[in-house]
């Protein structure tokens, strides 16, 4: 089941053209990679994916509905989509769970039960022990694995994740892509942004950009790879 | 194999003696693989048994000139657009390829993809066997080290085509 | 709702981590609300004239005479307040109501009123006492009684309602410090216009010593005329000092009326000079940090905060700061006037 669908989408910034007729399927259970040399489009391709940008032209689907014909995205970044970044993820001056909670409660649901969906999650990602804890009291491995429980709160299928490696050593990176291919294992449909071709080794396909565009892979299918 | 494949890509510029092949030739890979030329001359008898390059004359002093054949350019182009595997590299293949794409008029961009992409896939298998490979540190370590060999040899891909675009433009 | 308190919660812990940013925003907001609460609070204080306290003050007579330490020329003001006195040698005997009596002709009530320290549930404290036989109806409107009875004999008091708080109970006897008493409570009786007052009213001398030493005591006193300043100024000249409900009624007629009209010109200008300056300073004050919360709102927004939402958390920041900038400034500007 393909849970979010771009269609020769295009995405200019006055002169600049940041994306350039990129079509791309992600279904559910799956994870792509999006590698590219930096200023190839990365971050804008992720951020139209989720409906934090919108396109200049060509059309972006998230589970079925048209993100043109949607009014109210940031309620559908509340209940569908997830993000994390490299960094800048949490809020500083709300503890791991409080800011797990952070989208529930936007969604406006009841504090009592937010905090208990946010231990949870925050208990599935192995993050339990540091729900009370402020983000700057947190290692860098922690700080992604609570961004990623606030990403999956409210049973959220789409998780796009900018770079999420970006500060951590090999092995922290390491056990963050074990939890975003756990989680993909389990259903959702995982977006990554990385240009550390050991983090893309986890992907089931690997997406090429310059220049805005998706690079032909050749003779070499990377779908074979599944 | 690469100084087969080397002389090929030097001989696709056009008709060139033997000295000069081997000249161009550490010129282009910066003196990493020094070749005597007995080396040079051997391999470019055995092209010339298999229909690859083609004697055409000789200088005042009587060195031949050599020429690519068609089948030749044919055998460029498929080496050109098969990507190295990572298993039995005797002298590093992918260097020389990319070398000596920079050095002739191949796409360069179209090769380094390539590689990219095989690279990429034997990086996704090792790290599917790291995944299922639970038990066993001494296994999941040597998976590692083959990740990393995987890795860097992406990164230097990366890197052979921001220095090459920044070349050309 | 949710949503805005978790807003609001952002909006506190923001707050206190920024400790630097916030005591500006407090101190530049807090500011001027300290300065416009301290001229609300002073001209309050003041505008509870004489006028409005009579009442409390004379109940249902027609005045109140002021004994005093001498028996040397008073000057006083028409409302009773500024009262001097030369010093004289020695002390006078005490003013006897036949005395009283002779200089102007009515039915006197004795009083007198004081500050002794009482034992509360909590420890000693200052309470005022106001003794006078409040079952006279000539001290009618100066204690209403809750509950209870007024006092009947010495030894008993009423007390206000502030000590019932403080944890007293009629039946309930309280120890008193200077002078060494202990009283016992029958009834509570509440002051007309001071609500949180600590007081206990008795029978003349029925707490208090009996009083001639310049602290306040003497007749309230019913006339069959009013009681005028020519009145006052004999009795004044006799070494008493006077309230006359008359001459405070109509001195207060007379000057009251321009007085607030040209008060409440200089009191809008200053408010409307304080309010401006609130906003010009509020501004740059909020303005302060704002990149780091910039990224901070990007960062919610791509939870999925709405522009409404986000901008309750920008708004909830103005509450937070400002509502606790304005908080304290109200305290601190109110508190002289208390
Ligand atoms: N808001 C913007 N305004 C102008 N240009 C932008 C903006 N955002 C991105 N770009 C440009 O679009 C291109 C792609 O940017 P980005 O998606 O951030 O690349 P990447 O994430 O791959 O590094 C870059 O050339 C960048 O300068
Ligand atoms: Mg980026």
């Amino acid at each position: 089941m393909t849970v979010v669908s771009l269609r020769d989408v295009t995405r200019e910034h006055g002169e600049v053209r940041a994306l350039g007729g990129v079509s791309l399927d992600v279904s559910a259970g799956e994870l792509v990679a999006v590698m590219g040399p930096s200023g190839s489009g990365k971050s804008t391709l992720l951020n139209v994916a989720g409906g934090l940008d919108r396109p200049t032209s060509g059309t972006v689907t998230i589970e079925g509905e048209d993100l043109a014909a949607v009014k109210d995205l940031a309620a559908l970044r509340r209940t569908s989509v997830g993000y994390v970044f490299q960094d800048l993820n949490l809020i500083p001056s709300l503890t791991a769970a409080e800011n797990v909670m952070l989208p529930r409660e936007l969604d406006g649901v009841r504090t009592g039960r937010a905090r208990d969906e946010a231990l949870a999650v925050l208990a599935e990602v192995g993050a339990a022990e540091v729900a009370d804890r402020f983000p700057e009291e947190l290692s860098g491995g922690q700080r992604q694995r609570v961004a990623i429980a606030r990403a999956l709160t409210g049973e959220r299928r789409l998780l796009l994740a900018d770079e999420p490696t970006g500060a951590l050593d090999t092995a922290t990176g390491d056990e963050i892509l074990q939890l975003l291919r756990t989680r993909c294992d389990e259903g959702a449909a995982v977006l990554l942004v990385t240009h550390e071709p050991r983090y893309a080794g986890w992907a089931d396909r690997v997406i090429y950009l310059r220049d805005g565009r998706i690079v032909e892979s050749g003779a070499v299918r990377m779908e074979s790879a599944r | 194999m690469s100084i087969r494949h080397g002389l090929l890509a030097l001989l696709s510029g056009g008709p060139r003696y033997g000295y000069q092949l081997r000249v161009e030739f550490e010129a282009s890979t910066g003196a990493t693989w020094p070749l005597n030329i007995g080396q040079v001359y051997t391999t470019l008898s055995r092209l010339e048994r298999d229909g690859l390059v083609a004697p055409g004359g000789a200088d005042e002093q009587g060195r031949a000139v050599y020429t690519i054949t068609e089948a030749g350019r044919e055998e460029l182009e498929r080496w050109f657009s098969t990507p190295v595997a990572q298993t039995d590299r005797p002298r590093d293949e992918l260097a020389i390829k990319i070398a000596m794409a920079v050095a002739g008029d191949v796409d360069v961009a179209e090769v380094i993809q390539t590689q990219r992409v095989a690279t990429m896939r034997a990086l996704q298998e090792l790290t599917r066997a790291k995944r299922a490979a639970t038990a066993g540190l001494a296994r999941r370590l040597v998976l590692d080290a083959q990740i990393f060999k995987a890795e860097a040899e992406q990164r230097w891909l990366d890197h052979c085509e921001a220095v090459s675009k920044e070349k050309t433009s | 709702m949710s949503a805005f308190r978790a807003a609001l919660r952002i909006s506190r812990r923001d707050a206190l981590r920024a400790k630097g940013r916030t005591a500006l925003i407090m101190v530049m907001i807090g500011l001027p609300v300290l300065v416009i609460t301290a001229m609300f609070t002073g001209s309050a204080t003041t505008n509870v004239t004489m006028r409005e306290k009579l009442g409390s003050v004379l109940g249902a007579a027609d005045a109140r005479i002021v004994t005093r330490p001498f028996r040397t020329r008073v000057e006083q003001n028409p409302d009773g307040t500024g009262i001097g006195q030369p010093s004289a040698k020695r002390r006078e005997r005490p003013w006897t109501p036949g005395e009283i009596g002779a200089l102007l002709p009515g039915r006197l009530l004795r009083y007198q009123a004081n500050v002794v320290e009482a034992r509360l549930a909590d420890g000693f404290d200052r309470v005022d006492v106001m003794e006078a036989d409040l079952r006279d109806p000539m001290t009618g409107g100066m204690r209403r009684l809750v509950e209870g009875r007024f006092a009947t004999a010495p030894g008993e008091v009423t007390v206000s309602p502030e000590l019932v708080d403080r944890g007293v109970r009629i039946g309930d006897t309280i120890t008193v410090w200077r002078p060494d008493r202990t009283v016992r409570v029958v009834g509570v009786a509440e002051h007309p216009n001071r609500p949180g007052v600590l007081e206990m009213v008795a029978l003349p001398e029925g707490l208090l010593p009996h009083q001639n030493d310049g602290n306040d005591s003497g007749w309230l006193i019913d006339t069959a005329a009013p009681v005028q300043w020519s009145d006052v100024r004999r009795l004044n000249k006799a070494g008493l000092a006077v309230q006359s409900r008359a001459v405070i009624e109509s001195s207060d007629a007379v000057s009251s009326g321009p007085m607030d009209m040209h008060r409440l010109v200089q009191v809008g200008v200053s408010v409307l000079l304080v309010v401006t300056e609130t906003v010009l300073l509020a501004g740059p004050a909020f303005a302060v940090g704002l990149r780091r919360r910039r990224r901070e709102l990007a960062v919610i927004a791509a939870q999925g905060a709405s522009a409404r939402q986000l901008k309750a958390i920008v708004l909830a920041d103005g509450l937070v700061l400002g509502g606790a900038a304005a908080l304290l400034g109200g305290r601190s500007g109110s508190a002289p006037g208390c």
